[in-house]
C-alpha cells in the first residue's frame, strides 16, 4: 500500500548540508551515485543529518522499527489495551497517527495487536481562531480520520471550565459541536487576564494534558501516546528548565510519565529527529493540518517558542545537541526532601498528597527547603519581594529573622510565608489582600504553576473552575485535620 | 508624573528593579540591594568570623562591585574577615594588562591587599604565547582551566580560607543551560550551589548568586564604581553565546526566568546509580581533579610538547596520546627504529 510501488521515485533531499560537511564519506565512498547504506542497492532518496542514506524501503523500515523497539523495549504497553492517541494536527502526531494506522492495517503476525482511538484538542478559543478556521479543521481532521480508518474524537477546551467534564465523547466527524458561548467566554476571560504570552502558553498546555487524561478515563483507555519526537522533548526540557519546573523533568519528558495513577502517558516517538519526521512525511506525502508557518504563531513571545527557536537553530548547526539534551534529562531526578523530621504529624500518604500541585498535579516544591540547602531561589524571591516593598527598616529586618527562624524550625516555607503575612498585615491592607492572594497560589500550585497566575490582572475568576474547586477541598480537609490534630498519633 | 518609591519613602523613584520589577529612588535600591547580599551570606553562612577571604578580582564589573560591597557590608555587620583581592594576569595584551589597571585602583580606593599571580610565572605561558601556538579558536578552554586553578593555587600561597568569586545570577543559569546543553551532569548538578567545597581544597563560595547583571551594572553606575568593561580580545565562546544570547531573550519576555533556571537548577539531582566522575586530586600537582591527571597538566603537557590540541578533545583521545606519548620516550630510547609506527601515532593525534 505504501509509496514503494509507485514508479516514480522524486528524490529529495532533507539536508543539503550533508555534502558539505560530510564530505569524506560521500565522495570517497561513491563517488557519482551513491547507494542505500542498508540494502546496497537502491538509490539513495533520503539524506540523513548524521550521514547516513537510504533508500525510501530501508529508510521506512527503519522508523517503523526505531517505532517498535521503543515500545516493546519498554514493555509497558501490553496486548488488546486500548490507547488513546494524542493529535494536535502537526508533523509529528501525522507521522504517530500514519504509522499506528498502517501498523494496524497491514497484517505482519508479528506486530503488536491494540486497539487505538485519537484524540483531538480545540483549543481554538484560547489561541483565537475564528469558528470557520475551526470547522475547516475539523473537516480536515475528519478527512483524516475517515483515510486512516481511525476513531477520531475531538473536545473543545471550554470543557475544562464546565464542571461536568465530557460528558460524551463526540465523535470527528459530527458537526462542530455548539459550546455554549458562555463557556467560550470564560475560558477566554481566563486567557485574557494572564499577564502575558507565556503564561497563556503555559496554561494552555496544562489544560490540555488536563483534558487528554480525563478524556482517557472516559474512554477506558489507560494508556496515553503523545507525539513527542525528539526535538520536542529537548524543547520540553529547556523550556521546562527555564519556566522553573526543573524538578518536574523527570516526568515531563520521559518515555512513559506516571503522574496519574490510572493513567499512563507514553512518548514513543522519542529517539524521532527532525530528519525522520519530514523524511516520512515526504516518502508518503502526508501533509499534516498545521503546517508550521501557518498556525505556529500563537503566543509567539512565549518561552516555549523562544526555546524552539532556539534549539531549532542548534539543531541545525550542531546535530549532537537535541540527542544530548535529552539524554541529559534521562539521567535527572527530582531533588527529594528527606522526611526526617519526627514532628510531622501527618502520615505519609496524606502529606504527599498535600504537596501535590492542583493543576499539573506533580509534586510542588514549596516544601523542598532543607537543612542541607540553606539559600533557595523561592527564598531569595520573597526577600527581594519585601526589600523593595517595606517601607520600615525594622519591620523587614525582624522579618527576615522570623523567617530565618522558621526555616530552622520547620521546613515548611509555608510557614514563612504566613508569618510574612502576617507582618505585611499591620503596615498596609492594600499589600495584604495581593499577598493572600499570593499565599493561596502559593500553597497549593507549585512553583511553575505559581507563575502563570502570579501577575495576572484579576484574580476571582482568573483560576479555573476545577482549580479553585481542588483549592477548596484541599484547605476542607486542611482544616478537619486541624480540628483532630489532638487526637491524632 | 513622578512614580514614587514603593518601599514608600517619600521620594521619587529613578529605577525600575530589573529583579522584580519594582520601582525604587537611589536610596532604596542600595538598601535593597545591600540587604539582598548581605542575606545570602548570612542565610548560606558563607563566611565565618576570622576567615581570610580571597575575592576573585577581574577588574570587570562584578568583582568590583562585590569587592566594594562584601568591604562595606563586613564594616556594617561586622563579619569580622580579612579582605584580600586576588587576580590573575593570563597575559592577553590590551585587555589584561588595562584590566588590572583597574584592579590596581580597586586596591587603592578600598584599601584591601592585592596579590597578582600570572600565568606566566605559575605555568611558563601567557595567554598571548597560547594563542599563537593554537590560533583563535578553543584558546578559551586554556584560559578558563587555567583560570580555576590559578585561583586555587593563589589561594593556597595566601593562606586563605574561602574564595568568594563575582559569578551573579546570569552566570549561573547560564551555566545551568550550558551543562544541559553539553550533557554535563555532574557539573549540572554542582553548578548551582552557593558554596563549593571539599576534604582538602579551598572553599569557594558565590554571594552574587542571586543578584541580576543589570541590578549589578545600576549598582555600579550609581555608586560610581570604576569597573574595566572591555570583552577579551580573543574570540568569545561562539557555543556558549548561544546560551547567552538565549537566557537575555528569555529575560526579556519573563524577567524573572533567570531565577527560575538557577531554581529548576537547585531542584534537580542526578538519577541513583548513574556514574558520577569522582573528585580527586591531580597525580602530578595536587590539585582538584576529576581525572587521574588534571586538565591543567594535560594542557600543559600538550603545549610543551608542540601537540597544543591535546586535550580540548575527548578524554579518550587524551589518553591515547598520553599513552603515545610515553610510547614515543621509548622509541626515542631505542633510537628511531620505528620511525613509521611514531608517524601514525602523530597523525592519529590530529583531531
Amino acid at each position: 500500500m505504501c509509496t514503494l510501488n509507485l514508479s516514480e521515485y522524486d528524490t529529495f533531499e532533507i539536508e543539503k548540508i550533508t555534502t558539505t560537511s560530510f564530505p569524506a564519506t560521500t565522495i570517497e565512498a561513491h563517488d557519482a551515485v551513491p547507494f542505500c547504506k542498508k540494502c546496497g542497492n537502491q538509490e539513495t532518496q533520503v539524506f540523513l543529518k548524521n550521514g547516513n542514506e537510504y533508500c525510501k524501503r530501508c529508510f521506512l523500515i527503519i522508523l517503523r522499527h526505531k517505532f517498535r523497539a521503543t515500545l516493546s523495549k519498554s514493555k509497558s504497553v501490553h496486548r488488546n489495551e486500548s490507547i488513546l492517541v494524542a493529535h494536535s494536527g502537526k508533523a509529528n502526531s501525522t507521522l504517530l497517527l500514519h504509522l499506528i494506522a498502517t501498523d494496524t492495517n497491514e497484517s505482519i503476525s508479528k506486530k503488536p495487536q491494540f486497539s487505538f482511538k485519537v484524540l483531538y484538542i480545540d483549543d481554538g478559543t484560547a489561541k483565537g481562531r475564528s469558528i470557520k478556521e475551526r470547522e475547516s479543521i475539523q473537516s480536515a481532521l475528519a478527512k483524516e480520520a475517515e483515510n486512516l480508518q481511525l476513531t477520531m474524537y475531538i473536545l473543545p477546551l471550554s470543557n475544562c471550565v464546565t464542571d461536568s467534564i465530557c460528558e460524551e465523547m463526540q465523535l470527528v466527524n459530527a458537526p462542530l459541536m455548539n459550546t455554549t458561548t458562555s463557556e467560550n467566554t470564560t475560558v477566554q476571560e481566563i486567557f485574557d487576564n494572564l499577564e502575558n504570552d507565556t503564561a497563556k502558553d503555559e496554561l494552555l498546555q496544562q489544560l490540555r494534558l488536563k483534558l487528554l487524561v480525563s478524556a482517557a478515563r472516559k474512554l477506558n483507555c489507560n494508556k496515553i501516546f503523545i507525539a513527542d519526537a525528539s526535538v520536542d522533548l529537548a524543547v520540553k526540557v529547556l523550556g521546562n528548565v527555564s519556566t522553573g519546573r526543573g524538578s518536574q523533568l523527570p516526568f515531563n519528558v520521559a518515555f512513559s510519565d506516571t503522574r496519574y495513577k490510572d493513567v499512563t502517558l507514553l512518548r514513543p516517538l522519542r529517539d524521532f529527529t527532525r530528519d525522520d519526521i519530514t523524511g516520512y512525511l515526504e516518502c508518503y506525502n502526508l501533509h499534516p493540518i498545521f503546517n508550521c508557518d501557518k498556525y505556529n504563531s500563537s503566543f509567539p513571545a512565549s518561552i516555549r517558542n523562544v526555546t524552539k527557536n532556539f534549539v531549532h537553530k542548534l539543531d541545525s548547526e550542531f546535530h549532537s545537541t537535541v540527542p544530548t539534551i535529552y539524554r541529559t534529562s534521562e539521567k535527572l531526578d527530582t531533588k527529594r526532601m528527606e522526611c526526617e523530621n519526627s514532628n510531622t504529624k501527618i502520615d505519609d500518604n496524606v502529606d504527599s498528597d498535600n504537596n501535590i500541585c492542583v493543576l499539573c498535579e506533580l509534586t510542588s516544591n514549596s516544601s523542598y527547603l532543607s537543612k542541607e540547602q540553606p539559600t533557595s531561589v523561592a527564598q531569595a524571591k520573597l526577600f527581594s519581594k519585601l526589600v523593595s516593598t517595606v517601607a520600615d527598616t525594622s519591620l523587614s529586618m525582624m522579618a527576615t529573622n522570623s523567617l530565618n527562624i522558621h526555616e530552622l524550625s520547620s521546613n515548611e516555607q509555608i510557614k514563612s510565608t504566613n508569618a510574612l503575612k502576617k507582618e505585611e498585615h499591620q503596615c498596609q491592607s492594600d499589600i495584604h489582600k495581593s499577598f493572600l492572594k499570593q499565599s493561596i497560589i502559593e500553597k497549593y500550585l507549585c512553583y511553575g504553576c505559581r507563575l502563570i497566575f502570579l501577575n495576572s490582572k484579576q484574580v476571582d475568576n482568573i483560576l479555573p473552575n476545577f482549580i479553585s474547586n481542588a483549592i477548596q477541598k484541599k484547605s476542607q480537609i486542611a482544616h478537619l485535620e486541624k480540628e483532630i490534630s489532638d487526637f491524632l498519633l | 508624573m513622578p512614580i514614587p518609591c514603593s518601599r514608600q519613602c517619600g521620594k521619587k523613584a529613578i529605577l525600575k528593579r530589573p529583579k522584580t520589577g519594582h520601582t525604587l529612588c537611589k536610596e532604596c535600591f542600595f538598601y535593597a540591594f545591600e540587604n539582598e547580599i548581605h542575606n545570602t551570606i548570612t542565610q548560606g553562612k558563607l563566611f565565618k568570623p576570622g576567615d581570610k577571604v580571597a575575592i576573585g578580582a577581574s577588574g570587570g564589573k562584578d568583582s568590583t562591585v562585590l569587592a566594594y560591597v562584601l568591604k562595606t557590608l563586613n564594616e556594617r555587620y561586622q563579619y569580622e574577615i580579612d579582605l584580600f583581592l586576588l587576580s590573575i594576569d593570563e597575559g592577553i595584551t590590551g585587555y589584561r594588562d588595562d584590566s588590572l589597571k583597574t584592579v590596581q585602583q580597586n586596591k587603592d580606593d578600598y584599601g584591601l591587599p592585592l596579590k597578582i599571580l600570572s600565568y606566566k610565572e605559575l605555568y611558563g605561558w601567557t595567554m598571548d604565547e597560547i594563542v599563537a601556538e593554537i590560533g583563535k579558536k578553543n584558546n578559551c578552554t586554556f584560559c578558563g582551566v587555567f583560570r580555576r586553578q590559578a585561583l586555587d593555587r593563589g589561594a593556597a600561597l595566601l593562606g586563605v580560607d574561602c574564595i568568594a568569586t563575582g559569578h551573579n545570577a546570569d552566570d549561573i543559569a547560564e551555566t545551568v543551560l550550558m551543562n544541559i546543553l553539553r550533557g554535563d551532569i555532574a557539573r549540572l548538578q554542582r553548578c548551582t550551589s552557593i558554596v563549593t567545597a571539599g576534604a582538602d581544597c579551598i572553599r569557594r563560595c558565590k554571594p552574587l548568586k542571586y543578584a541580576y547583571e543589570k541590578e549589578i551594572v545600576m549598582y555600579a553606575y550609581f555608586k560610581q564604581l570604576v569597573y574595566f568593561s572591555t570583552e577579551c580580545v580573543f574570540a568569545p565562546n561562539a557555543y556558549r553565546g548561544h546560551a547567552r544570547t538565549y537566557l537575555k531573550d528569555l529575560e526579556r519576555i519573563r524577567p524573572s526566568s533567570i531565577l527560575d533556571i538557577i531554581h529548576s537548577g537547585e531542584t534537580l539531582q542526578v538519577k541513583e546509580g548513574i556514574k558520577l566522575p569522582e573528585r580527586r586530586n591531580c597525580s602530578r600537582c595536587g590539585f582538584v581533579s576529576s581525572q587521574e591527571i588534571c586538565k591543567a597538566c594535560i594542557m600543559l603537557e600538550g603545549l610543551n610538547r608542540g601537540l597544543p590540541k591535546l586535550g580540548i578533545g575527548k578524554s579518550t583521545k587524551v589518553k591515547r596520546a598520553l599513552e603515545s606519548i610515553a610510547k614515543d620516550k621509548c622509541n626515542d630510547k631505542c633510537n628511531g627504529k620505528c620511525k613509521d609506527n611514531e608517524w601514525i601515532e602523530e597523525k592519529d593525534l590530529e583531531f
